[in-house]
C-alpha cells in the first residue's frame, strides 16, 4: 500500500491521538482520526508508543495514604516536639487544631507539659533528652521560634530598670512598664464585647 | 428543608487523601514532600471550608491541591534539599510479592525518575489524567488553562516520557 | 512608679454582678448578641492561647475564672481581675473613666451558626467572615453561653491565633476566692483631649483617650470585633521589655513587634515623639492600621543636634 502523502497539520497535531485514549475527542474529530489511523504508519506507530506509556503509568502502583495524615489521628511524639518547637509549621497548625477537637490528647498534651515544666524547675538536673527521638533535619523544615508561658509561671511582666533605649544613646529614654500599658489597655478593652480570649501575661525569660 | 451538605475535613481526608497524595507522590518523587501537601492541602481546605459554595467541590479541591504543591515547589526551590537514599523511596510503596513483581518495582522506578524529568506542566497534566484519572475538563478547571492546552500538554508529556524511557539520559 | 494624675483612696470593690445561675440561651440573631451573653456566663477552666506571626509562634495556659463581666486570671505571682473597665494585679490596679460605646464594623457578616459538639458540650460555632474569607469562628457553649475557643485568621486564611479551654467547668460554685476586698489603691486613667492620632484607622473607630500611664496617652480603637490602643509617650522609649520581638518591614517602614499568645505589640517612633501599640487584631489589619498612624521617622537632624548639645 502506497503511503498518501498528508499535509503537513495533520501528522503535526498528534495530540488528538492522546485524546483519542482517553475517550476525549472533541465531536466529529474520531471519523478524521479512524481515517487517518488507517493510511498513516507514523501516527500508527506512535498511537501505539502513547498506547503503552498510557497503560504503564495507569498501573503504577496506587500508594496507601499513610493513617497519620489524618486530621483524626492522634499525633503521638508530635505533642513533644510541639512543646520543643520542633513541629514545622504546618504540621504545627495540625496538631493544634487537633488539640482543640480532641479531648484525650488535650489531657495528653498537658500532662506532658506538667511533666516538662516540673523537671525543668528541678534545681542541678539536666533537661532530658527528647523524649521520642528527634525528627529528620530534613523534615523540620519551617523551624519557629517557640516560647512557651505555662501557667505556673504566668505572672505580671515585672516593671523595667531604666536602660538606655534603642533609639539612640544620648537621648533620654522613657522607661516603659508593660504591665501597666497591658493592664490600661486591657481595662478598656474589657467593656468591648470581645472573644473570651484571656490576655495571658507575659513572663520574662521564658525561651524553652 | 434539604441541606447541602458540606464535608467536614476528615471526610475529605478520608474520600480525597489517597489521591491527593498519589498525586503528589508522582510529580516529586518523595513520599514527606507528598505528605506535606496532604497536610497543607487539608489544612487550606479546613480553612476554606466555611467560606465555601456549594459547587463543583472536586474542581475547588483540585485547584487548592495545585496551588499548595506549587507554593511547596516555591519553597523547596529556595532551600537544597537532600535526595531520599534509594531504598528509602520503596518504602512508600504498596509491598508486592516477590520473583516476577521485582520487574514490575525496577520499571516503577524507572517510570518514577523519568517522570521527574519532564517539565512541570506536562507532570502535572500527565499526572492529573493517568495517576489521579480526572477529566480533560476537570484538569482545564485545575490547572487554570483551556481544554486545548491540557490536551496537548498531556499528550506531548506521554511523547516525553517514552522517549526518556527509550533512550535513558 | 506612679501611674497617672489621680490617685484614690483604697475603695472596697464591688464583687460586681456575680452572676452566678445558668443563662438561658436565647436565639441570638446577631453576633453582638452572642458575645453579650458569652460576657454574662459563668464558667471556670484553664484556656490555652496560641498566636503566629512570621515563623514566630508563642503558647500560654491559663487558669480562669469568668462571671458577670469579670475574669480572674491565675498567674504565679497572684491573682487578675479584668472586667467592667478596670484591671487588678498584683502590681497595681487602673480604672478607666467613661467610655464611648461602638459598634460591629460593617465589614463582617456572619454565617449561620451550626451546631457542633466542643469538650463533649452542645455548642453552636459561629463563622465571622470578612468578604471572601473566614476572619474568625467561635464556639459557644449551648448550655451556659461561655465561649469555648476561637480561632483567628490572617487576611491569607492562615491561622494566626487560636485559643480553647483545655477543661470546662460550667458555673461554679466557688468564685473569686481572691476577691479584693477594701484593700488595694487604684490609678484611674481619666479621659483626655491630648491625642493627635486619627479618628479612625482601617475600619477602626478611635472610641476613647485617657492619660496614662505615666506621661503617655492613650488612644483606643475597635472595630466591634477586635480592639488596640495607641500610647503616645513623648521621647524616646527604652525597648527593653520588648526583647522578645523583633524588627519587622510594615508597608516599607521598620518597627519593633512583638507577639504574645493573646495580643501582639508594635513599637516605633515618628519625630520626637513614640508609639506603643497592643492589640489582638490580625497582621493584616495591623498593617493597614499601621499605614494611617505616623510613620515611624528619625528626629530631623536639627533637633538631633539640639538634642544632643542641650540633653
Amino acid at each position: 500500500m502506497a503511503r498518501v502523502k498528508h499535509p503537513d497539520d495533520h501528522c503535526a497535531n498528534q495530540d488528538v491521538l492522546s485524546a483519542y485514549l482517553d475517550g476525549e475527542l472533541r465531536p466529529g474529530e474520531l471519523d478524521e482520526v479512524v481515517a487517518h489511523l488507517t493510511d498513516c504508519l507514523d501516527c500508527v506507530a506512535e498511537f501505539h508508543r502513547i498506547k503503552e506509556m498510557r497503560a504503564a503509568l495507569r498501573t503504577l502502583p496506587d500508594l496507601e495514604l499513610p493513617e497519620r495524615l489524618l486530621p483524626s489521628a492522634h499525633p503521638g511524639p508530635e505533642l513533644s516536639a510541639l512543646l520543643d518547637g520542633e513541629l514545622a509549621t504546618i504540621e504545627q497548625e495540625i496538631v493544634l487544631l487537633h488539640l482543640g477537637e480532641c479531648d484525650a490528647c488535650r489531657s495528653e498534651f498537658h500532662e506532658l507539659d506538667a511533666a516538662r515544666t516540673a523537671i525543668r524547675s528541678l534545681p542541678g538536673l539536666e533537661p532530658p533528652e527528647f523524649l521520642m527521638t528527634r525528627r529528620d533535619a530534613a523534615r523540620a523544615r519551617h523551624r519557629s521560634r517557640w516560647r512557651v508561658v505555662t501557667a505556673a509561671a504566668a505572672g505580671m511582666a515585672a516593671a523595667v530598670a531604666i536602660a538606655v533605649g534603642v533609639f539612640g544613646g544620648p537621648p533620654p529614654t522613657s522607661p516603659i512598664d508593660v504591665s501597666q500599658f497591658s493592664d490600661q489597655h486591657n481595662a478598656r478593652a474589657s467593656l468591648e464585647p470581645g472573644f473570651g480570649v484571656i490576655p495571658v501575661f507575659l513572663s520574662q525569660g521564658e525561651a524553652p | 428543608m434539604a441541606e447541602e451538605l458540606v464535608p467536614t475535613w476528615e471526610d475529605v481526608a478520608r474520600r480525597y487523601g489517597r489521591k491527593i497524595y498519589n498525586f503528589a507522590y508522582r510529580l516529586t518523587g518523595n513520599p514527606d514532600d507528598a505528605a506535606d501537601l496532604v497536610q497543607d492541602v487539608l489544612l487550606r481546605v479546613r480553612k476554606g471550608l466555611a467560606a465555601y459554595t456549594p459547587g463543583s467541590f472536586d474542581g475547588w479541591l483540585w485547584r487548592i491541591t495545585r496551588n499548595a504543591f506549587l507554593d511547596g515547589v516555591r519553597r523547596r526551590q529556595r532551600r537544597p534539599t537532600s535526595p531520599l537514599p534509594e531504598d528509602e523511596r520503596n518504602l512508600a510503596l504498596a509491598s508486592p510479592s516477590p520473583d516476577e513483581v521485582l520487574a514490575s518495582v525496577r520499571l516503577s522506578e524507572d517510570i518514577q525518575s523519568a517522570l521527574l524529568k519532564v517539565p512541570l506542566d506536562f507532570r502535572e497534566c500527565v499526572v492529573l489524567c493517568d495517576i489521579v484519572g480526572l477529566t480533560y475538563e476537570e484538569i482545564a478547571e485545575a490547572v487554570e488553562a483551556p481544554v486545548g492546552t491540557v490536551r496537548s500538554r498531556i499528550h506531548r508529556g506521554r511523547r516525553m516520557l517514552r522517549e526518556l524511557l527509550t533512550w535513558p539520559v | 512608679m506612679s501611674r497617672s494624675l489621680l490617685r484614690l483612696v483604697p475603695v472596697a470593690v464591688v464583687a460586681a454582678a456575680v452572676l452566678v445561675g445558668t443563662v438561658a440561651p436565647a436565639v441570638a440573631s446577631d453576633l453582638g448578641s452572642y458575645l453579650d451573653e458569652a460576657e454574662a456566663s459563668s464558667y471556670a477552666g484553664r484556656q490555652a492561647t496560641w498566636s503566629t506571626l512570621d515563623g514566630d509562634t508563642t503558647f500560654g495556659v491559663v487558669s480562669v475564672e469568668h462571671a458577670g463581666s469579670m475574669t480572674m486570671v491565675e498567674g504565679a505571682s497572684g491573682d487578675t481581675m479584668i472586667g467592667a473597665g478596670r484591671v487588678f494585679g498584683s502590681s497595681g490596679a487602673v480604672v478607666v473613666h467613661g467610655w464611648s460605646a461602638g459598634s460591629l464594623s460593617d465589614r463582617y457578616q456572619m454565617a449561620d451558626p451550626q451546631a457542633v459538639t466542643r469538650l463533649g458540650r452542645d455548642a453552636t460555632l459561629l463563622t465571622i467572615q470578612e468578604g471572601d474569607t473566614v476572619r474568625a469562628r467561635i464556639w459557644m457553649d449551648d448550655a451556659t453561653s461561655a465561649p469555648l475557643g476561637s480561632e483567628v485568621y490572617d487576611g491569607d486564611g492562615s491561622l494566626f491565633r487560636l485559643s480553647y479551654m483545655l477543661d470546662f467547668t460550667p458555673n461554679p460554685t466557688r468564685l473569686y476566692a481572691a476577691l479584693r476586698d477594701g484593700g488595694g489603691d487604684f490609678d484611674v486613667a481619666l479621659p483626655s483631649d491630648r491625642s493627635s492620632l486619627p479618628a479612625t484607622a482601617d475600619g477602626y473607630s478611635r472610641l476613647d483617650v485617657y492619660t496614662g500611664p505615666g506621661d503617655a496617652v492613650q488612644a483606643f480603637f475597635t472595630d466591634g470585633l477586635f480592639s488596640f490602643s495607641v500610647f503616645e509617650v513623648q521621647g524616646s522609649v527604652d525597648t527593653t521589655p520588648f526583647a522578645d520581638g523583633s524588627t519587622a518591614k510594615i508597608n516599607g517602614s521598620s518597627y519593633l513587634r512583638m507577639l504574645t499568645p493573646s495580643e501582639v505589640w508594635v513599637v516605633w517612633k515618628s519625630g520626637s515623639m513614640s508609639y506603643v501599640l497592643v492589640g489582638d487584631l490580625p497582621p493584616d489589619h495591623l498593617a493597614d492600621v499601621l499605614a494611617e498612624l505616623p510613620r515611624p521617622s528619625e528626629a530631623n537632624l536639627f533637633q538631633r543636634i539640639w538634642r544632643g548639645l542641650f540633653g
